[in-house]
């Protein structure tokens, strides 16, 4: 069975969100892109260059991507993780699924009290590890 | 360890000059309540409700259920929060049964939490067959959302020990005790059958998915082996406001079946040892940590078979899967308790992530299945919220206040401990 790998501290990390609200991490780059499927997308490009998953890339249990904010963390690599294209060719799939049946969200549609209830439920899903570095 | 539930049957709840109980009926003094529960100089204003079964009331959006419990010598329970560390799981704990303490409150905009105690949603919620004591609680608009939750968890856990007290003038009608053995004596009793553990998930996640383990933020935890009976004594509390179908609340902790059955086939079809309490929190790395002390401790137990409930849903179906699939690896049988995100025609993948090791699942119902809740009487809570909560989609609340969400926004509604009012029939 293949496994996650632990983080190290020296790794270099990079956060990939869509989310307006994620403040800047010290010493964490972050790549920011528009949409959930960007979100999705460009990650699974950064796993097939080396990088792996630190972070889930479903949300806790919100209904399957009513939140529009995503943000995934990786960790700079020089190997393809099996486990990490795994999990995310998972999630791709059940986003596709999702978005086919149009039961995915976009923030414009939403007042900008909900979208900043969103945008905090999504940052806290991800604040141990910016605090960590 | 043992602890003897003294269970009291409760038929009315109403408001009076002071507490009491009486042939079945709970007195509750309001202002006595109001001024116990009033913990926090953040709450603008506290509402109390007693709603019964087949009033035309709909509640929303609920934040958890308490059961009211007090220990016979009259501390409370929920050790961390309001009851003594060292009583918890121990000696004796009255039940008003068949009523719950219920709080309400929108701690974000797309929270969630339906019940109604009268039409077809009430048959979907176990707590539209109970008398509830519903409090509404309002604070400043700008109070930051961590700080509205706890204000929220603790006025729950504060209402069901006060009404829980009132218990105590009661006779119980009856007493059910339950023991927690020392491991090597539980082994060597029933040695011809198979030694069986409960692996008991929690969720962990950040703001609106926290559970508490004697106070303690479960994400904080390492995997532990616990006796059932502190869980019955309130030693899990929720602090979970998101996912109304498959959140654990309060009640549900102090009630779980999962134990109660594992309890009552102890000695006949296995022997019931423990509970291993784990997390589901963000990381991988916290998966996996948490899945391989999981594994061990069951290993070191020595035990056969487990069965392993999941709380939640998304990234904790990870954890489900790493839980079985170390588990099986080690020779340990699993069967696993979970609800299905199946789609609304239930044709879809039911779950985020799979395994072969998994061939032993029981379902708690399918969340995404759509329901039209009729308009009702009363509403206590926030309808307006109805659109933005999770199950509910765009334009679901109608003008003549009907409502159609999906299961998931029923509080209750596919519990993965199995406290439903759902089943199944075999064609």
């Amino acid at each position: 069975m293949s496994k996650f790998r632990s983080s190290k501290s020296s790794e270099k990390k990079l956060i990939v969100t869509n989310n307006p609200g994620l403040p800047v991490g010290k010493g964490i780059e972050i790549e920011r892109v528009e949409t959930l499927k960007e979100v999705l997308e460009k990650t699974r490009d950064l796993v097939q260059q080396g990088y792996r998953l630190l972070t889930h890339p479903l949300a806790g249990s919100l209904k399957p991507w009513q939140n529009p904010y995503r943000s995934i963390v990786l960790a700079e690599g020089e190997n393809l993780d099996y486990r990490s294209l795994e999990v995310l060719e998972n999630a791709l799939e059940r986003y596709r699924s999702f978005a086919r049946n149009k039961r995915t969200r976009e923030s414009e549609s939403m007042s900008e009290d909900l979208k900043e209830d969103f945008s905090t439920i999504d940052r806290e899903l991800i604040e141990e590890l910016m605090i960590d570095n | 360890m043992k602890l003897n539930l003294e269970r009291v049957n409760v038929k009315e709840v109403k408001f009076g000059r002071e507490n009491s109980f009486q042939d079945g009926v709970v007195t509750i003094d309001k202002e006595g309540l109001l001024s116990e529960i009033e913990h926090d100089d953040r709450i603008e204003s506290l509402e109390v409700d007693i709603v019964r079964p087949g009033e035309e009331v709909r509640i929303m959006p609920v934040k958890d259920v308490v059961e009211p419990r007090a220990k016979v010598d009259g501390e409370g329970i929920f050790p961390g929060f309001i009851g003594k560390e060292d009583l918890a799981g121990t000696g004796s704990s009255r039940v008003l049964e068949g009523m719950t303490v219920m709080t309400t409150g929108n701690v974000v905009g797309f929270q969630e939490g339906i019940i109604d105690m009268k039409g077809p949603g009430a048959q979907y919620t176990p707590f539209s067959q109970t008398i509830n004591v519903v409090i509404t609680c309002e604070v400043p608009e700008n109070t930051e959302e961590h700080i509205h939750e706890e204000i929220l968890r603790v006025l729950g856990l504060k209402a069901a020990s006060y009404i829980g007290r009132i218990g105590l003038e009661a006779e119980p009608d009856n007493v059910e005790e339950y023991e927690f053995k020392p491991l090597s004596e539980a082994a060597k009793e029933n040695d011809d059958l198979p030694l069986v553990g409960y692996v008991y998930m929690l969720q962990s996640q950040g703001l609106l998915h926290d559970t508490y383990v004697y106070g303690i933020d479960a994400k904080e935890i390492i995997p532990t082996f616990i006796s059932p009976t502190k869980v019955m004594d309130g030693a899990i509390v929720s602090g979970n406001c998101v996912s109304a179908c498959d959140k654990n609340s309060t009640f549900l902790h102090q009630n779980n079946p999962v134990i109660e059955e594992l309890y009552r086939r102890h000695g006949e079809d296995f022997n019931f040892v423990g509970a291993i309490l784990t997390n589901e929190n963000v990381t991988l790395q916290d998966k996996e940590r948490s899945s391989t002390l999981v594994a061990e401790m069951a290993e070191n137990i020595g035990l056969d078979a487990a069965i392993i409930s999941e709380e939640g849903f998304g990234n904790p179906d990870t954890d489900l899967i790493l839980n079985c699939k170390k588990l099986e690896k080690k020779g340990i049988k699993t069967v696993l308790i979970t609800d299905e995100y199946a789609g609304r025609d239930g044709a879809s993948q039911s779950l985020a992530d799979a395994s072969a090791e998994a061939d032993a699942v029981v379902t708690s119902g399918n969340a995404n299945e759509t329901i039209k809740l009729p308009p009702m009487e009363r509403v206590i809570g926030h309808q307006k919220y109805a659109d933005s909560i999770a199950g509910g989609f765009e334009g679901s609340l109608k003008e003549d206040g009907s409502i159609e969400v999906e299961l998931q926004a029923i509080t209750g509604s596919t519990d993965q401990l199995g406290y439903t009012r759902l089943s199944s029939e075999g064609y």
